[in-house]
């Protein structure tokens, strides 16, 4: 797209200049010049042609801006600086690889023509220690010199991954390298395998100025190119260094220095009280310094360096080479080139003119060099086996020996190439090798580049492409030299060419990669989450004491996306902070937040454990109580050893996250619950209710809209007839059997939709929960029996009973003393009244067919009168009762799928002695009674049933016997 | 006074009589069920009243029968050894299908721990709660309801008396899986009393197969 933009810019550009140059030559007839140029001049028709007002008139039409012609101009003056040049990046695989680790590199070319399988990679792979010249005596010298010719080289980091490409791990040992049957050469075209053009033309891009070079250079010096200096005197290249003059006595002259300038502030107190202030400068003026005695002086000199200046064409400055500087000296300060001490001593050359002496910005003009003159140097850079050629289209047994191919297998590599075509590297874009720490890598890659040539044929630029771009260093060898150019004859124009040379091996130590590059201890990506969404502080509701039972398990997990180890070898450090307010003071800062895993009494509250250790990427804890905190936060730190690669010692590399929870405050007030009318659960607790009951719960409407409830985590869906969603009460049908525990729960918040007119989304939103326990009915009779046990053993009458008192046993909860007291013999005189204690309590309001019984004698309450008893009396007192849900709960059974039958009366009783005792109020009157009732009490109970048993008996036989005296008798 | 079956003419089959035995059945069993009783002797009292006592009381004072029509002697002991193994067979394929194919195992509810952990316990159990209601149902439902119906439905009062059973348990709160084997075996062993004539038989067959359910549930789920 960018390519095609400058394209329509050029074209139109180059129409535009066109169309000035016709407007501006043509000679048409006074008639058509003045038509033509009617429109345009606003005149009837002047023959003076003015081009301003041509072009004022273009831009008006055109509606072209000159700011942005101008804008467009320049760019378009160094367009040429701006295009792309090839390029080529490098990617490994492994990205960290190990001490031993086999890494692939992978080689991406830009911005060629070709496509990579007709381009040749000539990867090179420096070990550690492996530099260029290294001395023989460097132990490492035997391993870095892979190519064996005795000094160390770009070629020897060539040789080392080329053969790596070539061989393919093949095992030379096995190979007799005696002969080479096999046909695996290739002849390598310059350009690549595809290049068929007429001439090859190799070029060079400058990444710092943006110019391509031809590689070329000047075949000789008489090459009809010729400089032209400014310079009145002698043009050097000077290089400087260190005179050393030994002086016994005498003078050094020094010339007048200008030291700056400074303010001298006069003021006048006296007489008008004024001041002024004035600048002066600062001069020491020529003057001769003295010295006495023996003393050495170094002194900064300069003296010819022997290289020749060069003018360059592109800036008309002449230049030197590196570390030598452009003077051009009078021929009357020769004397401060290479200056005599003795000079210096006298005073005859002052040393301040020694350090820079001459002109140095001298300008120059200089010719190209003629076509013929200039000898392209368009090459590979192959690795090469010493004495031997890469890509010769000749790969004999001593080559498949220095590469370690197999001789008898054309492509030792099987990857389609010959042995040599492998060598080249052609498309061998990838090479694979056995890391070891601080091992680089680079790529040559030669290739056709989209760069047209202007040369009159169909030639594209040759180009080399290294992974750092670097063609020019200074300060060393790899640079770009002998820049000029030459002159061409093309179509019919002279058309010069820039050039230069640049050996790319020099350049190779400065375009090196490594996998470690790059690679330091990065952070561990964490991504925190947690389960339940929702979650409930003390969901489960409470025991029976009334003590909450707990909320949500709530598990807060880490992910760390890009761990290097096994999360067993991770280390996690969690911290949970706490914050008291609502959602419109949150603030995220930490020191807003209170720390609570610190507290010792929240970790037991909470059933926290562990809050660091490996592999610990899972938090886990219960909700049971967070004190007054509305929001938990969770901070996880992550820690892994982390492989700097140096094989030596490691560091670590860490994560950090956080997660905010917003946990529902759960309540277990604030519901009603009733069996019909009767509210079951008026106490704290869990609320006893007895088996198949209709529970009706009921959350009084306020602020909330929507309820979710829950029975044992199943959500209730019985609605009434006209309901579609849940509201704030619900039925539902408990069953099990007695020991069984059930919760009940409600969610309930006041989402609305924006479109409803009832108030909501306000972020109310609540929790209640309840817990059920099953019971089987109950009482019990006597001031202590098994539902009532008192702080003290008491008879029937109120007072305390010692003699049935068994003992005292201390509570292992309350670690209170408390009497344990007979349950089912009681004292009691006179009259008493029996209260039954009811479990569960609410019961009592629901029994039908309560009776009492003395001695198997039905009562009409549970006052008896124990006067007619004589002291030392027993008396049983029964009492006997059934509970009925109510009928108009019952005839809805059947709604929840089960039979009337089910919640039949549901009969309770209990029994239990009493032991008269005397009296003082024994009436005359009732003795009468009192023997009744003493022989009632004296015939056994068991007798008592035999006799109904057998009464019933007889009246069932003599009954039958009746009614089939009155039939026929079938039977005779 | 022997009563031939075959020789007899047609009997009305809802005259007085039957419809006074029939109640008093009903009432036998109401009583059983809702006779206020306390502890486990006035229950053993009240069972041997209403399933022992009254039946033969009423066989012998208002029917004026022989027990020998009732069931009570040893005869056709070809026919009830003929017909005991082929129901014991009948049983133990039922045993089969129960155990593997319902959750009976897990449900069924022997007794308190000692009862399950005990062979002593247990061996008294069965020999004396067990054997003692065996043996009152064989005499109440097989013996007085079956024979009785037996004149009038033939082999239709099989299933009269096992109707009766279910009844039975049904008022007691029993009708369920607990006693699916008592249920089968009312209805196995008033075909073998029926073949028989006797009670014997049945009930050797009724101890038998519910002490034995009770062993095999014992060994298949500890």
């Amino acid at each position: 797209m960018k390519k095609i933009k400058k394209i329509i810019k050029k074209i139109f550009l180059i129409s535009l200049v066109s169309l000035e140059i016709v407007l501006m030559n043509i000679h048409p007839t006074q008639a058509e010049l003045d038509s033509l140029l009617g429109g345009i001049l606003g005149s009837d028709g002047d023959s003076t042609i003015n081009a301003n007002g041509m072009l004022e008139q273009l831009e008006e039409r055109y509606h072209l801006n000159s700011d942005s012609i101008t804008n467009f101009g320049e760019s378009f003056n160094v367009s040429d600086q701006k295009s792309p040049a090839p390029e080529v990046d490098i990617f490994f695989n492994p990205t960290n690889p190990k001490f031993g680790e086999e890494v692939t590199a992978t080689a991406i070319p830009k911005y060629f023509q070709e496509g990579k399988e007709n381009m040749y990679f000539t990867w090179y792979i420096k070990h550690k220690g492996c530099d260029r010249e290294l001395p023989q005596s460097d132990p490492n010298f035997e391993l870095c010199d892979s190519d064996g010719d005795g000094q160390v080289q770009a070629n020897d980091w060539k040789v080392e991954a080329m053969r790596a490409v070539a061989n393919s791990g093949f095992v030379k040992e096995k190979a007799d390298y005696g002969s080479s049957t096999d046909d695996d050469s290739f002849n390598a075209h310059i350009g690549g395998k595809v290049n068929i053009q007429e001439t090859d033309y190799c070029y060079l891009h400058d990444f710092i100025s943006g110019k391509d070079y031809e590689i070329a250079t000047a075949s000789s010096s008489d090459n009809g190119s010729s400089d032209t200096f400014s310079c009145e005197g002698t043009l050097m290249c000077s290089s400087p260094y260190n005179l050393s003059c030994g002086i016994m006595s005498g003078a050094i002259h020094v010339p007048e220095q200008d030291m700056g300038s400074g303010d001298s502030t006069a003021t006048d107190d006296g007489s008008g009280g004024s001041s002024s202030s004035t600048s002066v400068s600062i001069t020491v003026p020529e003057h001769d310094e003295l010295f006495d005695g023996t003393s050495t002086a170094s002194i900064d000199a300069n003296t010819d360096s022997g290289y020749e200046p060069i003018c360059d064409p592109e800036t008309k400055k002449t230049t030197c080479p590196e570390g030598t500087t452009v003077r051009c000296i009078a021929a009357d300060q020769m004397y401060l080139i290479n200056p005599d001490c003795n000079l210096i001593v006298t005073g005859a050359i002052s040393v301040f003119d020694l350090g820079d002496p001459g002109e140095k910005d001298v300008n120059c003009e200089t010719t190209s060099y003629e076509n013929s003159k200039v000898e392209q140097k368009c090459e590979h850079q192959f690795a090469v086996a010493p004495g031997m050629s890469t890509g010769d289209g000749d790969f004999g047994p001593d080559e498949e020996n220095f590469w370690g191919t197999d001789p008898l297998d054309p492509s030792t590599a099987n990857n389609g190439n010959t042995d040599e075509a492998n060598v080249a590297g052609i498309g061998t874009d990838k090479v694979t090798w056995t890391y070891a720490p601080g091992d680089q890598i680079g790529v040559i890659v030669e290739g056709q580049s989209y760069m047209g040539t202007k040369h009159d044929d169909s030639s594209n630029a040759i180009t080399f492409a290294l992974v750092n771009n670097v063609f020019n260093k200074e300060g060393s060898e790899c640079k770009i030299e002998e820049k000029n150019d030459y002159t061409e004859a093309i179509k019919g124009y002279d058309v010069k060419i820039p050039f230069a040379m640049v050996n790319i091996d020099n350049c190779l130590e400065f375009n090196f990669v490594s996998p470690a590059d790059g690679y330091q201890a990065d952070n561990m990506d964490v991504a925190m989450d947690y389960y339940p969404k929702n979650p409930t502080v003390g969901s489960l509701g409470v025991d029976g004491a009334g003590v909450e039972m707990g909320g949500d398990n709530l598990v807060v997990a880490v992910d760390t996306s890009n761990k290097n180890l096994d999360n067993n070898q991770i280390y996690y450090k969690w911290s949970i902070y706490g914050f008291n307010g609502n959602r419109e003071d949150l603030r995220l800062a930490k020191e807003d937040w209170t720390i609570l895993s610190d507290d010792a009494n929240f970790r037991k509250k909470n059933n926290i454990n562990t809050l660091e250790g490996l592999g610990m990427d899972q938090f886990e804890m219960q909700l049971n109580d967070i004190g007054d905190y509305d929001f938990l936060r969770f901070f996880v730190e992550s820690e892994e050893f982390f492989d700097t690669g140096t094989g030596t010692t490691g560091t670590t590399r860490s994560g950090r996250g956080d997660i905010l929870v917003e946990p529902n405050k759960s309540s277990t007030t604030g519901i009603a619950i009733k069996s019909g009318d009767t509210d079951i659960c008026q106490t704290g607790g869990s609320c006893e209710v007895l088996k198949n009951q209709i529970i009706t719960v009921t959350l009084p409407s306020g602020s909330v809209n929507n309820y979710l409830w829950t029975l044992d985590g199943k959500e209730i869906t019985t609605l009434g007839a006209d309901e579609t969603k849940q509201g704030n009460s619900v039925s539902f049908v408990l069953e099990g059997n007695p020991g069984d525990s059930h919760v009940i729960s409600v969610i309930a918040n006041d989402t609305v939709s924006p479109a409803s007119t009832v108030a909501g989304n306000k972020g109310e939103k609540l929790t209640v929960t309840r817990n059920f326990v099953v019971v089987e009915p109950m009482i019990g009779l006597g001031p202590n029996n098994r539902l009532n046990r008192g702080e003290e053993c008491k008879d029937l009458n109120g007072d305390t009973d010692t003699s049935s008192s068994l003992g005292t046993y201390t509570s292992i909860s309350s670690n209170e003393t408390v009497s344990n007291c007979r349950e089912k013999v009681f004292s009691g005189s006179g009259t008493v009244t029996i209260n039954p204690t009811y479990y569960p309590n609410w019961i009592s309001g629901s029994l039908k067919n309560v009776k009492y019984y003395v001695n198997g004698v039905a009562q009409d309450s549970g006052m008896i009168d124990l006067s007619s008893y004589p002291a030392g009396t027993l008396v049983n007192v029964s009492y006997e009762g059934e509970y009925w849900q109510s009928d108009s709960e019952r005839a809805t059974l059947k709604n929840w799928g089960l039979s009337e039958v089910v919640t039949s009366g549901e009969k309770i009783s209990d029994s239990i002695t009493i032991k008269v005792t005397d009296s003082a109020d024994q009436s005359a009157s009732k003795k009468a009674t009192k023997i009744l009732a003493g022989l009632a009490y004296n015939i056994p109970e068991q007798m008592i049933f035999m006799f109904r048993i057998m009464l019933t008996t007889f009246i069932i036989i003599f009954a039958a016997g009746v009614v089939i005296s009155f039939g026929e008798k079938k039977y005779n | 006074m022997d009563i031939n079956y075959k020789s007899k003419k047609r009997e009305e089959i809802f005259n007085i009589e039957t419809v006074t035995t029939l109640s008093v059945i009903l009432i036998c069993l109401l009583l059983f069920a809702f006779f206020t009783v306390k502890g486990s002797f006035q229950q053993v009292i009240l069972g041997l009243v209403v399933f022992l006592l009254l039946p033969l009381l009423y066989i012998k004072v208002i029917l004026k029968e022989d027990l020998n029509n009732f069931g009570f002697k040893i005869n056709k002991w070809k026919e009830g050894f003929f017909i005991f193994p082929v129901c014991l067979l009948i049983m133990g394929g039922f045993f089969y299908i129960i155990f593997s194919y319902t959750n009976f195992s897990q449900n069924y509810f022997l007794g308190k721990y000692d009862m399950v952990n005990s062979y002593a316990y247990l061996f008294v159990y069965e020999f004396l709660i067990v054997n003692l209601f065996v043996f009152l149902y064989e005499v109440f439902f097989r013996g007085f309801v079956m024979f009785y119906f037996g004149k009038r439905f033939n082999v239709y009062t099989i299933f009269i008396q096992f109707l009766l059973f279910l009844i039975f348990l049904d008022m007691m709160g029993r009708l369920s899986m607990d006693y699916v084997f008592y249920m089968m075996t009312a209805l196995l062993a008033g075909m073998i009393a029926y073949k028989s004539k006797s009670l014997v038989y049945s009930y050797l067959f009724s101890i038998i197969v519910l002490i034995a359910s009770d062993i095999i549930y014992l060994k298949l789920t500890k």
